[in-house]
Formats: structure tokens, C-alpha cells, sequence
């Protein structure tokens, strides 16, 4: 049997110490991890139908029955804009076509500070001067996207949930076990220019049923369980500490063997949700997402 | 007890001999319609969503009909009118039959680029997004256990986006090898033959402004109150086959 994982940076495979190696050895099975940094659902859902399709076709499928599909949703905001250098750029590219983003102004400036540090690290040879400013000059093609998009994609990721609930029904041979990576809001409805007028529905909204045998969603965004950096301790590339790498593990083993995980651990506290703190109609200085 | 519709034009009229008209006789309820002719699934959820946050618009035991339009009609924000949004996507297609550009294409042309962007953005996943809005409706119906949902498709899932060369979709497999029978429950039911199949197309003149004749009106008010009755509807009614079946340079209006 195999555990098979699709993400964004929370799942890529970053070897000893890291949750999916630690998740291979409590289940004795091996993990195979499909993630990439800076990734969106899309891309994720998109890979995990490739192989869904591949399995039914092959005689040696690559998920077999009685596997464990883990998917990792990340920011349903990270879109696959055709002039992406890179597949794992797609964070925060809506909020270049915020107008408080305008790089002349303080915010855009703090904006261009965090890019520069931020990505520099990740994408060494990308960033030039300007890091992921440069394509602030789609900015109209990303409102346009954004306003395409509209109010309701305030629930794409509720919807890519429900979504994998229903191929859970199809392909019931296989063990599904989905998170968030990010609260599924995650800073979309500050969005100016994807008009959301209420985020009612979506904060009243109960997964509970969806939970069956072979398929269970977790509701607490990674995020919000293992906190920001502090700086403090050492972290892995899947932003965890090692500690919290071996509980999210023991928190998975917990669930495919349906026992009650322990979330004592949880930190509780969005790591990255500058908005939670700020209710007013303003929105706060800018922190770009980028994890 | 009401009868509250989200469509497009399939259900925006209700007037004499439509099919609201005669369910709502049917099931000696009120009906009301808050479809809009040329509108996608974008712009019936969003009413819909509107309306369930609103404590005092639906009453427990009332119906709710979604008739789910095409999800590449979407709302960009240049559209001079709502019923624009259709066809939209075939204007930033490469390689179609020449012909003699209407209207629609010399007004909308010179967002060819926008809308491309719009396309590859969206993606291969595009092609799931009814099927998302369906198990989106499902989850909603668990949380209003009191009113019964019927949502209906009116095109097909794929309705040629997986021939729209700008969504870069690669198959089509998953989404034909789904099934749905998993989503049936007290309170909700999907029907898995979109309106389209079922009536085929009629010629205007032979249609009351919502694409069916006033026997498939009538047909497909008593397939509507079957389903909410928990009885088998009579389909004998159905066109026998689609009316259309490739991909053409035609705009697709419905």
C-alpha cells in the first residue's frame, strides 16, 4: 500500500524529518509526494486526475486499491497565469492588481521589501531587481481574471472539497483524507476586485457529513496548526518545525486508522492571515503570502 | 410552501403554460423565478447564496430548482448586457472556420487577448467546475435540511469546453466514468440528463421564450413534481438524441 500526496509546499517531500517521512514509517508504508512549492489546487486536482485516470487504465495502476490519497489544498488564489516563469510563482499574483498595491506607495514599497527577501531565497536565479514585481504590468489581465472569477470564487475551495468528496464515491478502494492548507476565505473576500459582498455562508458552513469510510476532511487549515515562524526554532522548507512534523505525522496516522488524533499540539493561530486581526474596512499594511 | 428557481433563460419565464407555471399548479405552490436568460452558473449561485443568508426568504419544506447553465458563461466585466456572456470564450479561440463576424464577435473582439488569459488561467480543472457546482449544492443542502433541492444541468458537463484549445485539457475520461447516484438524499436530487438532451433544440416560434414547446413544458413540470413526489418520472417524452454533437465554429447560443 502507498500514500500518495498532492500539495503545495506543506507536502513536498524534504526527506528525513519532514511529516511524509515520518507518516511512511508509522504506517510502514511508502510515501510518494506529488507537491510543489507555491502551488495551487489546481495544479494539485489537476495531477490527481491524471493518475486517477491512469489507475483505471493500467494493469500495473499507479494508485492501487486500498492506497491513501492526501490532498493538500492550497490558496485557491494561486492560478495558473500564462506568463508564470514558473509553476511555483503563482502566490500572490491577485494582489498585484490591488490598488493598495500601487508600488509608490508606502505599502507597495513594503510589498517590494518582503518579495525581494522572500523569494530571493526560493527562486534564486528568477529574482533580478524587482522579484515578483515584474509582472505587476499584467496588473489589468489580473483584474480582469479577478473580476471574471467573481464573488462565488470565494467557495472554490469548499467546492474542490465537495468535489473530492464525490471522487471518493468513485474510486472507494482508495483512503482520502483532505486539508486546507490555508482558512478556506484566506484573505479572498479583502479582495477588492472579486466583489464579494458576504462571507456568511461561508463561515456557517458544516463538512461534517462529508466524513465517510474512505473519505475525511480535516477542518482546521494546516496553517492555523502549526503557526507563523517565530524565528526561534529551526523549521523545515514545509514550514514546520520537526516537532510539528512528527505530530501532523501522528495526527494522519491517527485519522487512517480511525483513531481520534491528538491536536493539543495546534498552535491555533493563523500563521499568515494579517486580515484576521484587522476587521476594519481598511485593509492592513500589506504582508505578501508567500509560503 | 414556494417554489424558488435559479436559472438561465430554461427557467426564467413563468408565465401561462411554462414549465413553473404548471408545477406550480402541479404542487398548488407558489413559484418564483429568478433565472435571467444568457446567465451562467456564476450568477444563479450567487443569487441563491444571497437569498440563503437571507433568514426570512425560504420557509422550511420549500423546493429549490437549479437548472446549473454553462460554466463558460461567465461574467466578465466589459459585458454590455448579461446575455453576453455566452460564447464569449469561442471569440479567443485560434483556428476556427472563417465566416462572417456578427455583431457580438466585432463588439467583443478586441478583448480576444483578456479573454484568452482568462481561459489558460482557468485551466484543464475548468472542465470540472458544474460538476463542483453540483457537489457544492449537495453540501448546501445538508446545511438546509428543511428545503428539497433539484438541480438540473442544462448542457451537457462538457458542453465542448474540452474543445476550446485555450482550457489546455488533455482528457475528458474522469468526468465521463462519473456517477452521481452517490449525492441522492431526502432533500436533494440531481438529474443527470441535462435539459438540452432532453427537449433537443426547438425553433423560436415553436418554443415560449424558454427553448420548449408547451408539451415539453408541460412534460418536464410533471418530471420536476415526480422527482419532488420520490416517484419515477415518465422520460418517454426525450428526443431521442442530442441535437448536436461536434464542435463547430458556431457560437453556441442557447
Amino acid at each position: 500500500m502507498t500514500i500518495h500526496v498532492y500539495s503545495d509546499s506543506f507536502g513536498q517531500d524534504y526527506g528525513s524529518g519532514a511529516w511524509p517521512a515520518e507518516l511512511e514509517k508509522l504506517q510502514n508504508q511508502e510515501v510518494i509526494c506529488n507537491g510543489e512549492g507555491g502551488t495551487g489546487p489546481n495544479w494539485s486536482l489537476r495531477k490527481l486526475i491524471r493518475h486517477l485516470e491512469d489507475s483505471s487504465d493500467r494493469h500495473s495502476p499507479l494508485i492501487k486499491s486500498l492506497d491513501t490519497i492526501i490532498v493538500l489544498l492550497s490558496d485557491q488564489k494561486r492560478m495558473e497565469f500564462p506568463w508564470l516563469d514558473h509553476d511555483g510563482l503563482a502566490d500572490g499574483i491577485f494582489l498585484l492588481a490591488e490598488d493598495i498595491h500601487e508600488p509608490n506607495t508606502d505599502a507597495g514599497h513594503t510589498l517590494l521589501a518582503h518579495l525581494k527577501q522572500n523569494l530571493s531565497l526560493v527562486f534564486p536565479t528568477f529574482i533580478r531587481d524587482e522579484g515578483m514585481y515584474i509582472y505587476k504590468k499584467y496588473a489589468p489581465e489580473i483584474k480582469t481574471v479577478a473580476n471574471t472569477l467573481g464573488p462565488m470564487f470565494l467557495y472554490e475551495n469548499v467546492k474542490n472539497i465537495t468535489f473530492l468528496h464525490l471522487l471518493s464515491k468513485q474510486f472507494r478502494k482508495f483512503n482520502f483524507l483532505v486539508f486546507t492548507c490555508f482558512s478556506l476565505d484566506h484573505h479572498t473576500s479583502k479582495y477588492k476586485n472579486f466583489n464579494i459582498k458576504s462571507t456568511k455562508l461561508l463561515h456557517d458552513l458544516d463538512f461534517n457529513y462529508l466524513n465517510t469510510p474512505n473519505f475525511y476532511y480535516v477542518s482546521t487549515p494546516i496553517s492555523y496548526m502549526v503557526g507563523s515562524y517565530s524565528g526561534s526554532e529551526e523549521i523545515l522548507d514545509n514550514h514546520m518545525t520537526v516537532e510539528q512534523n512528527e505530530k501532523f505525522a501522528l495526527f494522519c496516522g491517527a485519522i487512517l486508522n480511525n483513531n481520534d488524533p491528538d491536536t493539543s499540539w495546534f498552535v491555533h493561530k493563523p500563521y499568515d492571515d494579517p486580515f484576521a486581526e484587522h476587521q476594519g474596512t481598511e485593509p492592513p499594511p500589506p504582508t505578501f503570502i508567500y509560503e | 410552501m414556494t417554489i424558488h428557481i435559479y436559472s438561465d433563460s430554461f427557467g426564467v419565464n413563468y408565465g401561462s403554460g411554462t414549465w413553473p407555471f404548471e408545477l406550480g399548479k402541479l404542487r398548488k405552490q407558489k413559484t418564483i423565478c429568478y433565472g435571467r436568460g444568457g446567465t451562467g452558473p456564476n450568477w444563479s449561485l450567487k443569487k441563491l447564496i444571497t437569498n440563503l443568508e437571507d433568514p426570512l426568504l425560504f420557509k422550511p419544506q420549500d423546493t429549490i430548482i437549479v437548472l446549473l447553465s454553462d460554466q463558460k458563461r461567465m461574467e466578465f466585466p466589459w459585458l454590455e448586457e448579461l446575455h453576453d456572456s455566452d460564447g464569449m470564450f469561442l471569440i479567443a479561440e485560434e483556428n476556427r472556420r472563417t465566416r462572417k463576424e456578427n455583431q457580438y464577435e466585432k463588439t467583443y473582439k478586441i478583448y480576444k487577448s483578456e479573454i484568452k488569459t482568462v481561459a489558460n488561467t482557468l485551466g484543464p480543472m475548468y472542465l470540472y467546475e458544474n460538476v463542483k457546482n453540483i457537489t457544492f449544492l449537495h453540501l448546501i443542502s445538508k446545511m438546509f435540511k428543511d428545503y428539497k433541492f433539484l438541480v438540473f444541468t442544462c448542457f451537457s458537463l462538457d458542453n465542448f469546453t474540452s474543445n476550446y484549445k485555450n482550457f489546455n485539457i488533455e482528457s475528458t475520461k474522469l468526468l465521463h466514468d462519473l456517477t452521481f447516484e452517490s449525492l441522492k438524499s431526502p432533500n436533494f436530487y440531481y438529474y443527470p440528463v441535462p435539459i438540452l438532451h432532453m427537449v433537443g433544440k426547438n425553433k423560436d416560434y415553436e418554443s415560449i421564450h424558454n427553448h420548449m414547446t408547451n408539451e415539453q413544458n408541460g412534460n418536464f413540470a410533471l418530471l420536476c413534481d415526480a422527482i419532488l413526489n420520490n416517484k419515477e418520472p415518465d422520460i418517454s417524452w426525450f428526443v431521442p438524441h442530442t441535437y448536436y454533437s461536434i464542435y463547430s465554429s458556431e457560437f453556441i447560443y442557447e
